[in-house]
């Protein structure tokens, strides 16, 4: 918003990217913020509020690489056992042949009440670049839907978070292309305290 | 989309990417002030935004600076 003006500044449309770390500068003439998306890291970008065109001061991806070659992230949804539908984050491998039947890795995010979102992910890129498909969950208790799902899990942890990340088995099952003995699960932080309950 | 040709990336690779933390711009709006983690741990960096040029201005090896400034 301009204030002196009065009226509304159009800014770029980031499709499929997250603006963080938004600065307005003391002179008030440039926007400053970190950008990235699912195949690139936290770019520094600079936007003139006078032209609204803006800059990448500093491009952060290893200059060796290509972001067409990374995967870009899709969220999608599927029913739990109990029909809640739950949204998470899929990087499906880039040059898969027709018919191939690929392995997967269920991610589940630590917290509890942490989110998986699109944003750049080494070690996703890196697995599914070398032939994984990988399914990032928010499962109930997660930030980001509402705090009637990020209380869904409150006193049942480790039960009902579980399960929805189990569930996530029928689903990748369901795009046709991923090896149902193949599918396995990790987990970072409460994450991977999850993962533990399975065994 | 097919992409049929894409160069086969090591795990080196990926881990190669800069990370950067946070970052203020100059009163004049000639400069960004950042922390990044190039030099294998994070330092202080400036950069003139119309040229380009980045200096280092920390140099720990075995310390970490973040840069922090609401």
């Amino acid at each position: 918003m301009d204030s002196f003006a009065q009226k509304w500044i159009d800014l770029p449309e980031f499709s499929d990217a997250q603006m963080t770390n938004v600065k307005l500068s003391k002179s008030e003439k440039s926007l400053s913020f970190l950008l990235n998306s699912s195949t690139s890291p936290n770019h520094l970008c600079v936007l003139n509020l006078f032209n609204t065109e803006y800059t990448k001061v500093i491009d952060t991806l290893n200059p060796a690489m290509h972001p067409d070659d990374l995967v870009e992230a899709e969220v999608v949804r599927y029913p739990s056992f109990d029909g809640l539908q739950i949204p998470a984050v899929l990087y499906k491998p880039k040059n898969m042949k027709k018919g191939e039947k690929i392995p997967a890795i269920v991610w589940v995010h630590g917290g509890p009440g942490g989110q998986s979102r699109i944003d750049y992910h080494a070690q996703f890129q890196f697995l599914a670049h070398h032939g994984y498909a990988i399914l990032s969950v928010n499962n109930r208790g997660s930030s980001g839907y509402g705090k009637t799902f990020l209380k869904a899990a409150d006193g049942r942890h480790g039960d009902l978070d579980l399960k929805d990340c189990i569930e996530a088995k029928k689903f990748l099952v369901s795009t046709g292309y991923i090896d149902q003995n193949e599918i396995s699960i990790m987990g970072h932080s409460y994450g991977g305290t999850t993962v533990g309950f399975k065994s | 989309m097919e992409y049929k040709n894409i160069k086969k990336y090591t795990i080196e690779d990926f881990l190669d990417t800069e990370t950067i933390t946070n970052h203020i711009l100059s009163d004049d709006d000639l400069y960004a002030l950042y922390s990044s983690n190039k030099s294998g741990n994070f330092n202080a960096y400036i950069r003139n935004l119309e040229d380009g040029e980045e200096k280092q201005l920390t140099f720990f090896s075995f310390r970490t600076l973040f840069l922090y400034r609401d």
